[in-house]
């Protein structure tokens, strides 16, 4: 009897590690990084990215999980993006607009590196809340370690599909610097506050 | 000092200037002038770019190139009358290789029969930049102002690229061969006319136009008329004019032309490409 008990609780143990491992996608119409830098020290100029993709692996009961997101660089926006010939900002700042010079080698790259991404090492638990996650940040060719503060985490259903999902954003600041990105520092400030607002839904 | 160092204008022009001013000053009785066009651009680079090459990127590249153009310099320079034709082809067909290596990982982006276009069409400018620039460098005025056309061009043309950083670059070479022109219009012309004075800058001014067109937004028949500035301000060399400074000035003035048709071109095709 005992034998038979101990064989049954050996084969359900995996089981049920698995059933708590949930495994969301995240939905790129809902989930933007969005960044800000000071300008001139004068003001912030905001910006973000239109398009992300990537997957999210969750043991609420285990207090673990992962994170894997890949940004397309090239779909910077800052509510610049094309000066018109003879328009007032072609004038004054040229005949390009300033996507357009963040998608030049002089800011991300974009036609040698189109994405930055950012891969978890381990997510960080109070209790049962995700209070951060320790992870990789890939910009520009360049990997460095960068701990993102989540200041927003809930899981429940979709209120209108019902179908399970969690939201979540997570803020960090990077030196731009760090990555190799030197140009117009400090008039366009080296430090760079990056905050990711994703929904994700379960595979 | 700092602050004054992190004015782009500076950073493009006066320091430029005035380091090429004083490294040709020092190296006027030698055949090494081309260095201190050398110097001028590894000074911008210092002040912008950076020499930090954790990642090979496109303008990373540009600068190993240019540090390896300026370690070439004093061998080509002294090559032996007799095997200098094969030395310029030579330098002309690195210089083509070193193109594409510059522009590999945009090239490795695209799909394979493109890729090899776009490559050896690279290539192909590169070398023909180069090798036309030496091919025309028998004059110290008309080469000096063939680099101040090429750093003029290949700033203006990253401008419309979309990259300020390559636009600096370009116009350090451009202060650099200001000043070479102005010391020839000062001091006596050395006995011996170096044929690499321009080398730095036909290989700077080269990949800067590529970057331009493979990483930034300039359409790629922009850059052609580049290839046209050694040759048209050769034709200056027929006017003989006297005083020096108006045969330098009319050297100039030839090399503008190219410049401007390369601005023009780029100026229509962004007025009329919306993005």
């Amino acid at each position: 009897m005992f034998r038979q008990t101990a064989l049954a609780l050996a084969c359900l143990l995996p089981m049920g590690a698995f059933a708590s491992a949930e495994t969301y996608v995240i939905d790129p119409i809902h989930s933007f990084p969005n960044f800000s830098v000071t300008h001139l020290g004068m003001s912030t100029i905001y910006g973000r990215f239109d398009r992300m993709s990537g997957k999210i692996t969750l043991d609420r009961a285990a207090k673990t999980g992962s994170l894997e997101a890949k940004v397309d660089t090239g779909s910077v926006t800052t509510g610049d993006a094309k000066h018109e010939a003879g328009s007032f900002a072609a004038k004054a700042y040229g005949p390009r607009s300033r996507d357009e010079h963040l998608r030049s080698a002089d800011f991300f790259n974009v036609a040698e590196f189109p994405d930055m991404s950012y891969k978890s090492t381990r997510f960080n638990f109070n209790g049962d809340t995700l209070e951060s996650i320790d992870g990789t940040l890939t910009l520009l060719g360049v990997s460095k370690p960068v701990k993102l503060s989540v200041t927003s985490f809930k899981c429940a259903p979709n209120p209108f599909t019902k179908k399970p999902m969690c939201g979540a954003d997570a803020a960090t600041i990077i030196k731009r610097t760090d990555f190799g990105m030197k140009t117009f520092v400090p008039a366009v400030s080296d430090e760079v506050k990056i905050v990711f607002g994703v929904e994700a839904y379960a595979e | 000092m700092a602050d004054l160092l992190d004015n782009p204008l500076v950073q493009a022009a006066v320091a430029p200037f005035l380091v090429a001013f004083v490294v040709a000053v020092c190296l006027w009785r030698t055949r090494l002038i081309g260095l201190a066009l050398s110097a001028a651009l590894l000074m911008v680079v210092g002040l912008t770019i950076g020499f930090s090459f954790e990642v090979l990127s496109g303008q990373r590249k540009l600068v190993l190139v240019a540090i390896a153009a300026t370690l070439a310099l004093p061998v080509l320079e002294f090559t032996p009358l007799l095997w200098r034709q094969r030395a310029r082809w030579s330098a002309a067909a690195a210089a083509g290789v070193a193109a594409v290596w510059t522009v590999l990982r945009v090239l490795q982006q695209h799909e394979a029969a493109s890729a090899l276009a776009e490559g050896s069409a690279a290539a192909v400018y590169m070398a023909l930049l180069v090798g036309s620039t030496q091919a025309v460098a028998d004059d110290m005025a008309i080469t000096a102002a063939s680099a101040l056309g090429l750093g003029l061009a290949s700033s203006t043309l990253a401008l419309f690229g979309a990259s300020a950083l390559l636009a600096q670059v370009g116009g350090s070479i451009a202060a650099a061969s200001g000043a070479v022109l102005l010391l020839l219009t000062l001091l006596p012309r050395p006995e011996r006319a170096p044929w690499t004075l321009a080398f730095p800058a036909a290989i700077a001014c080269g990949l800067i136009c590529l970057l331009a067109v493979f990483a930034g937004m300039l359409p790629w028949y922009c850059i052609l008329p580049t290839l046209a500035v050694p040759w048209i301000t050769r034709l200056t060399a027929g006017a003989r004019l006297r005083p020096a400074w108006q045969a330098n000035a009319l050297a100039v003035g030839a090399a503008l032309l190219p410049v401007a048709a390369g601005g023009l071109a780029a100026w229509l095709a962004g007025a009329a490409n919306p993005v």
